[in-house]
């Protein structure tokens, strides 16, 4: 490099470098957009609204239809009531290697949930329903807190997601699976 | 994307012949600042440039290693 | 320096690091709690108010008051004029007093037991709030008076730059003043209506819009002063000269351009917003990474001269030819490195569909800490040091306990947050008051949180450290008073109006806040939304 000997060398020098920034920032920016449009990689980001006073009168997410279900088509939907201080049901199994939707609400608070080891994550906002759509590769326990501090019994709030081997899936005539049957 | 440095260098004043302001208490002489200006920037090119390439690296790492390593998210 | 304001100055200091001494108190026994040691008041109701107070003081009382107080100070040495209005700026003062003690005793009796994040529909005692509104109000009042006092000066010195570091400061000010628009709306409308019994419901995905819209520029309120000392103090400190005047000016415009329309990365895993926002503010906030990136080049090239000036040779021998024991070069050599580590994990954070790996884990507060602690309450210890002598008149006994401070602070703080990160990705979930160690699946998570407590009481340390160099300063020697600014290689003699003034700056972020926030906040007023009942934390619901 030539010695600076007046101010717009300088500035040279620092064009220069601001060039080395923005290939930097390209990369990133490069990365984040390739794996979003082609990978199809977002924030979970389904956006649907409920009336949270009647979320427990509501067809999808009445206590019976809660838990993992396996619909005729084999697509697996998880829904979810995250309520002050406990998620119902309290252990979700979901099969291993495929598309698992996770549909979840709350009645009263915000609340929100991630299942150790795994991408998914998302909060849960009182007014909205949120969708996670994940694959879970490996099998097991996996704690599923909620993370969003929601009253004085929130550090008591979490679940269980066993991932089961497909081999070792099984659901109910219902289509239904719960933790203790599919084991 | 450049944004906009270009331009607002252009705008510059670029004349420089004149002494920094009166400061009595800056000791440094325009002779050994010009002696030192012979390298600068070199080490902040490769200091900074370290900095930047392993922090890009690392988030490189963590974004294939770890995030994409734990499945498809949407 | 013809002009002071020492006592309005060293009050707003004062408060700020009572309250900062108070806070580090309570993040250490935090620590324990979470530890699982289960040390004396140990219940949520105890551990829950303690983080509201941590975050209320941590994020908007000891900043606004120290950032108020370093403005004053910077206005009057670097104008050479006296404040626009020292009554207004006592006014500030002590709405903002009053503000604290409204708000930190309701925090304190369990009514507003609700984070600093006060997420609705959870709703405490109106006091909290409404001390908060004050707070931010009296911070207002500052505002005022650093536009005014620019503009003042401007009108006498037509055509010539305003000095980088005063510059920079009413960057700040209007900063400031578009960051506390969403949450004074927020507060104003929704929070404080609810929390008075007005309304019944909240419009929750407008609130946290709102509150996300000031979240993220908050930190680049805090972080402003210590850009500003990067540019325009430590330079001078290390016994060289500024690089570039014109690189400090540009970093800070590009600094409140984009530091404002990227709220929305913490909404990320939210449901009331879709991918195209969401994709448009994660692009706004990878640029928001532009200006630390060119200052960390600049900042450098500003200390290669001090240590090649002082005798350092080769490509990296410059570096330890710096004077590190000075306080003023430790701190922003200390700073840099934790800023290193700290925008690690916050570029990983705002990675878009990656923020869904450690989102709301304890990565999240291991970034934050860093930042917070590690790149800006650092340099707000140094600017102590620097300006403390200054506006007493008395010299430190000894530059050793300075240093010993400094870094403690560093290491408590890399010893604190890197089991943090760990515990992150392993999906330890953060604002949790104990963990039930005894389930085998988080069995190993207690020794990493053993090792962060261990961080936390050495940040203890190093913070009481702190407080008693002040106070020992008392006994010194008689001070120097005038305060000097590091001079440019190439001294401005004129500059664009672009970077002398912020008209064109605020043009820019109202394009920027309506093109990134338009659509996002106004679409809660035609979408089929419902507002969640309001559930109160001091009334026993």
């Amino acid at each position: 490099m030539a010695p600076i000997t007046n101010e717009q060398e300088l500035q040279k020098t620092e064009f220069r470098w601001a060039m080395i920034v923005t290939g930097a920032v390209t990369v990133l920016f490069a990365v984040i957009g390739i794996s979003s449009f082609v990978m199809a990689l977002h924030p979970p980001s389904h956006v649907e609204s409920i009336d949270p006073a009647t979320v427990s009168q509501s067809k999808e997410f009445a206590e019976s239809n809660l838990g993992t279900s396996v619909d005729p088509d084999g697509a697996v939907t998880v829904r979810i009531i995250a309520t002050q201080f406990a998620f119902v049901p309290r252990c979700i199994p979901v099969p291993q290697g495929k598309p698992v939707t996770i549909r979840v609400t709350s009645p009263d608070v915000i609340h929100g949930f991630l299942i150790a080891g795994t991408n998914a994550n998302t909060m849960v906002v009182p007014g909205y329903v949120a969708e996670v759509r994940t694959v879970f590769g490996t099998a097991g326990d996996h704690l599923m807190p909620c993370h969003e501090f929601c009253g004085l019994g929130h550090s008591e709030m979490w679940a269980l997601v066993r991932v089961v081997p497909q081999a070792q899936w099984q659901t109910d005539a219902d289509g239904k699976a719960r933790c203790d049957i599919s084991r | 994307m450049n944004f906009g440095l270009g331009e607002f260098m252009s705008n510059f004043d670029r004349s420089s012949d004149s002494p920094p302001p009166g400061d009595t208490l800056d000791p440094i002489t325009d002779a050994a600042l010009e002696d030192v200006l012979k390298t600068v920037p070199q080490g902040a090119f490769a200091l900074a440039g370290a900095a930047m390439g392993l922090l890009v690296l690392a988030w490189l790492a963590v974004y294939v290693f770890i995030f994409l390593a734990r499945g498809p998210i949407s | 320096m013809t002009y002071r304001a020492d006592r309005l100055i060293l009050a707003h200091f004062g408060v700020a690091f009572a309250a900062f001494a108070l806070a580090i108190l309570l993040g250490a026994w935090q620590m324990t709690v979470r530890s699982g040691l289960e040390p004396a008041f140990t219940s949520p109701e105890a551990y829950f108010a303690s983080v509201t107070a941590h975050g209320t003081i941590m994020g908007y009382v000891m900043p606004t008051l120290f950032i108020m107080g370093f403005g004053y100070f910077v206005s009057v040495t670097t104008l050479d004029r006296p404040l626009p209005s020292l009554r207004l700026a006592w006014a500030g003062f002590w709405l903002v007093i009053v503000g604290v003690a409204m708000a930190l005793p309701a925090v304190f009796s369990g009514k507003a037991t609700v984070l600093y994040t006060f997420y609705p529909p959870l709703t405490g005692s109106v006091f909290y709030y409404l001390g908060l509104v004050l707070v931010v109000v009296g911070s207002w009042f500052w505002v005022g008076l650093m536009i005014w006092a620019m503009a003042g000066w401007k009108k006498d010195n037509p055509g010539k730059p305003v000095p980088l570091a005063m510059y920079g400061n009413v960057a700040n000010a209007f900063l400031w003043l578009w960051t506390t628009v969403g949450v004074a709306v927020e507060l104003l409308f929704q929070v404080i209506p609810a929390s008075l019994g007005w309304t019944q419901t909240i419009d929750i995905g407008l609130a946290r819009t709102l509150f996300a819209w000031t979240l993220h520029p908050i930190v680049y309120f805090w972080l402003l002063p210590a850009y500003i000392v990067f540019y325009t103090i430590a330079p001078r400190a290390a016994g060289g000269r500024l690089y570039s005047d014109m690189m400090g000016r540009l970093s800070f415009l590009l600094l409140v351009l984009y530091s404002l329309p990227v709220g929305m990365h913490h909404l990320f895993m939210d449901p009331e917003h879709g991918t195209g926002f969401k994709f448009l503010q994660m692009m706004l906030t990878v640029l928001v990474t532009v200006p630390t990136l060119l200052t960390i080049f600049t900042i450098g090239a500003s200390m290669e001269i001090a240590g090649r000036l002082r005798g350092g040779k080769g490509l990296f021998g410059w570096i330890g030819a710096l004077p590190w024991d000075r306080p003023m070069v430790l701190a922003t050599c200390l700073s840099f490195v934790l800023l290193g580590f700290g925008g690690f994990g916050g570029i990983i954070n705002m990675s878009y569909g990656m923020n869904a790996m450690i989102h709301n884990t304890s990565w999240v507060t291991a970034h934050f800490h860093l930042i917070y602690g590690g790149t800006v309450v650092i340099m707000y210890f140094a600017i102590a040091y620097e300006f403390w002598p200054k506006l007493v008149g008395r010299e430190p006994l000894s530059l050793k306990p300075i240093r010993l401070q400094l870094w403690m602070w560093a290491i408590g703080m890399v010893v604190t947050t890197f089991p943090w990160h760990i515990l992150g990705l392993e999906g330890q979930p953060r604002r949790v008051a104990t963990f039930d160690y005894t389930n085998p699946m988080i069995a190993h998570w207690q020794n990493w949180t053993i090792v962060s407590m261990i961080g936390g009481y050495i940040l203890l340390t190093s913070g009481l450290l702190f407080v008693w160099n002040l106070l020992t300063l008392y006994r010194g020697a008689e001070a120097d008073r005038q305060m000097h600014y590091a001079v440019a290689v190439y001294p401005p003699h004129r500059v664009p109006s672009a970077l002398n003034g912020f008209d064109l700056c605020n043009g820019l972020v109202l394009f920027l806040m309506l093109m990134a926030y338009g659509y996002p906040v106004a679409q809660f007023f035609f979408i089929k939304d419902y507002p969640a009942l309001v559930h109160r934390v001091d009334l026993g619901n």
